[in-house]
């Protein structure tokens, strides 16, 4: 097998060949020109039959605006019920606590309710935290596309 | 209003997308319009083949469509339109479990004879068409990566620092893609027709 380690001498002929064609010019007939990289650049200038229908750009143009509207991502149906589902955890946590503290008062100074009641915060903290970066991730990702 | 003429240049690009984004009627076709070719040089010459190459197209613009608020007018539309486009392709490819590029060590990548059909007649190989005919084979059994690059940078007129940004290589990475991908279509050339340089 061949070296295909880089080789600058080499890359400027295939760059010539390859501007030589780009800007139709006739061969020179110079000794340094290379005749197989000229043909390269050719063919690889010539651009394959494009075969989408004829009404293509009409008819992708319907389907988008009958879907997305392009100033607004729509929100993921996952993301949502993420969302909803995060949103009934924090409330049922707030629910939680208000009742401790209507009911059960004198426990929420006992160690075991105050750690109860931290369990309760940083489970519905995490959820939040866990919805929010979820989102952000997919926005990046989304840009990226 | 938009201007009818297919231009690419950043004014016009601007003006386009600010009336996509404000629902001006027909301006996403016509971005479509203008896109489409670019659109379909990198995909199809990354799936080959021609019905996977419409749906992928398709995605492309409806991914365009959808994100097109998110686009910050730091590189060309151009460019950010074939990022979708390599990005749609290449994801079908893995889907499939396609291979998009050579290992750089796999000392049997460099053979595009083992690639290529024998079908071909020597004798008659020196007819320019024949021999055009015969490069578009062997640039049909490149890898998918090596065929894209390639036709990005020649067909498409992208800069090695766009190509980097579109297909997230580094430029020294393409540079060095472009060098091997057009060297071995050299050897390879020079092997069934003699050396003709």
């Amino acid at each position: 097998m061949t070296n295909q380690s880089f080789d600058d001498g080499e890359w400027q002929d295939q760059e010539r060949a390859s501007k030589a064609v780009r800007d139709a010019a006739l061969p020179s007939g110079d000794e340094g020109e290379d005749v197989a990289y000229r043909r390269i650049a050719q063919a690889l200038r010539e651009p394959p039959s494009i075969n989408l229908p004829r009404d293509f750009a009409a008819d992708v143009a319907k389907l988008a605006s009958s879907s997305t509207p392009p100033f607004r991502a729509k929100a993921d149906p996952e993301l949502r019920i993420a969302g909803t589902l995060a949103g009934i955890l924090v409330a049922c946590c707030v629910a939680a606590g208000f009742h401790y503290a209507d009911t059960l008062g004198s426990l929420l100074t006992s160690p075991l309710g105050a750690w109860g009641l931290s369990a309760l915060c940083c489970a519905a903290a995490a959820q939040g935290f866990q919805l929010l970066t979820r989102r952000m991730a997919r926005g990046f990702e989304a840009s990226l596309r | 209003m938009i201007s009818p003429e297919p231009t690419e240049s950043p004014d016009a690009d601007r003006a386009l997308v600010e009336a996509v984004l404000a629902r001006v009627p027909r301006s996403f076709e016509q971005l479509v319009s203008r896109y489409q070719g670019l659109c379909w040089h990198i995909v199809l010459r990354m799936v080959r083949n021609p019905e996977d190459a419409r749906d992928i197209c398709q995605e492309t613009f409806l991914r365009v469509f959808k994100y097109l608020h998110q686009y910050r007018f730091d590189s060309p539309l151009k460019s950010w339109v074939a990022q979708v486009a390599y990005s749609v392709a290449k994801r079908h490819l893995e889907r499939k479990r396609i291979p998009i590029a050579d290992e750089p060590d796999d000392p049997e990548s460099g053979s595009l004879l083992d690639s290529v059909s024998d079908g071909f007649d020597l004798e008659a190989a020196n007819a320019d068409d024949q021999i055009n005919r015969l490069l578009h084979t062997a640039i049909d059994a490149l890898p998918a990566l090596q065929r894209s690059l390639l036709t990005m940078y020649h067909l498409d007129e992208l800069s090695i620092s766009e190509i980097a940004t579109i297909t997230g290589i580094a430029e020294g990475s393409v540079k060095s893609h472009l060098f091997r991908s057009r060297k071995r279509l050299r050897e390879w050339l020079e092997l069934r027709t003699g050396v003709i340089s």
